[in-house]
């Protein structure tokens, strides 16, 4: 863990070093990248973007080790024999973070890193809309003793910090408003995970923690993605900017970031919106 | 006006007759298909009310609506009846087991893995159907409890998973049947189970 934050202090220091540098070093570049840097006056060549998105993943599927017993439903017989499953599942991967960014090849290409904090949120609920439904729980099984709980949610929390890398293609670009297309990729590590069982009978909250490691809930410690989007950046040359994007399906490239479910390892489609203030 | 009322009413009676609420209680029947054996339930331990065979080719199963097992327990006789539906119409298959006597359902652990020959002096079966009850000849079959657990819901002890396999052959009517792929996974507790 120490490893980790120590890593990201020296990427900071190193980027806010790269900045300094970037300015004291214009007139070279100029030279060096020629053409590329030909619109310098029009537009600033660094911002430092503050983001935040979320999205969910496709087709959850609960692990085999945590043992829900089914609900009865109406209208199983008469020929509609149904395996239903009676939770929702839900995976939802936000993030937050900063981000500097580098215009190049005469504002067509946007490069960027920084620091990102994500977070992994899975949850497992009754799929009924009544207040007070909940599920069984089969937690213990011995020869033959078997213990059921009544529960209401399981749900992980799961914390990482990491580091993304984006580049950006803009084709179009108007006075207030451009277009572009983006790819990108990120690795992270965990900062803290925490598994919670809300129990419909209250008395049952002293054994939540034995459950829980009975049943397991270690996750990967590190997590990693790539994926791509399209967005729109709305305001003037020079000016703060507002980004809004929608991430198309992405990939998981890290397995087990959730204790409760299956991932399907493709990310569903999110959203991204960020600030962007230019730097002199 | 009053048109658009009556269609509201109807369509919102529709609307809302669809969001009937899953059923959580352990008494309900829950029927989950055996994909390899259709219109048989699937063998399972969750206590989910089910039984099922096939008597020639045709199922004789529970459904949602009959109580699915009693356990009835008179002199020194242990019986279980099935309740269910055969070709459209209310059967019952009762297995009878002379000299067990549990005194009440959690006492049913006893039977965990065990097996009893249906042709056995000690066993009887008797089918009620179509209103006739009848003593059946079994010449060939047996009932297998395979897993008995009492069952404790938060802490507390509700009621017991009987769940197991069944078959027999016999005779109906004169002619011979065959009972086969019976399975059946019942919970069992103060509902269900009788002694006098």
């Amino acid at each position: 863990m120490n490893k980790v934050i120590l890593s990201l202090i020296i990427l900071s220091a190193t980027l806010s070093f790269g900045v300094q540098a970037q300015t004291q070093k214009t007139e070279k570049r100029k030279l060096f990248l020629g053409y590329y840097l030909s619109n310098e006056k029009e537009s600033k060549k660094f911002s430092i973007s503050a983001e935040a998105a979320t999205g969910s993943l496709f087709d959850t599927e609960l692990k085999d080790k945590w043992h829900i017993r089914q609900n009865a439903t109406s209208g199983y017989y008469n020929g509609v024999h149904s395996n239903h499953s009676n939770t929702t599942n839900n995976m939802i991967i936000s993030h937050v973070g900063v981000k500097p960014e580098w215009l190049l090849a005469g504002d067509k290409i946007c490069v960027g890193t920084g620091i990102r904090f994500t977070r992994i949120n899975s949850s497992c609920l009754s799929d009924t809309k009544d207040d007070n439904a909940f599920f069984y729980l089969l937690y213990n099984q011995a020869t033959n003793a078997t213990e059921y709980a009544r529960v209401k949610e399981i749900e992980q929390r799961t914390d990482y910090l990491g580091m993304p890398l984006e580049i950006s293609y803009i084709p179009l670009k108007f006075e207030l408003v451009s277009f572009y297309l983006k790819a990108g990729a990120q690795m992270a590590f965990k900062v803290k995970s925490y598994t919670n069982i809300q129990f419909t009978n209250s008395s049952m909250n002293s054994y939540e923690q034995s459950i829980l490691e009975k049943v397991g809930t270690d996750i990967n410690s590190t997590f990693a993605s790539c994926y791509s989007s399209m967005g729109v950046k709305i305001g003037k040359t020079d000016r703060i900017k507002f980004n809004f994007e929608i991430v198309l399906p992405s990939k998981i490239l890290t397995s087990n970031n959730s204790a409760l479910f299956n991932s399907s390892s493709i990310l569903g489609s999110g959203v991204m919106v960020s600030l962007h203030v230019p730097v002199k | 006006m009053k048109r658009n009322i009556i269609i509201f009413s109807c369509l919102l009676t529709i609307m809302l007759s669809g969001c009937t609420p899953a059923s959580y209680d352990l008494e309900q029947s829950l029927f989950v298909e055996d994909i390899n054996n259709p219109g048989l339930p699937e063998y399972s331990e969750w206590g989910y009310n089910t039984f099922g065979a096939y008597i020639d080719r045709s199922e004789f199963v529970s459904n949602n609506v009959d109580l699915p097992a009693k356990i009835i327990v008179s002199n020194d006789t242990f019986n279980i009846r099935l309740s269910g539906k055969w070709k459209s119409e209310p059967m019952t298959i009762k297995f009878g087991i002379k000299g067990y006597k549990p005194n009440d359902f959690p006492d049913l652990a006893a039977l965990n893995d065990s097996i009893f020959d249906l042709t056995g002096e000690n066993c009887s079966v008797t089918m009620t159907y179509k209103g006739k009850n009848q003593k059946l000849n079994v010449y060939f079959g047996k009932v297998h409890f395979k897993r008995v657990q009492l069952l404790y819901v938060d802490k507390e002890q509700s009621e017991t998973i009987l769940s197991g396999y069944f078959d027999f052959k016999t005779f109906l009517d004169g002619e011979p049947i065959a009972v086969s792929k019976g399975r059946f996974d019942l919970g069992i507790g103060y509902d269900n189970f009788y002694k006098f």
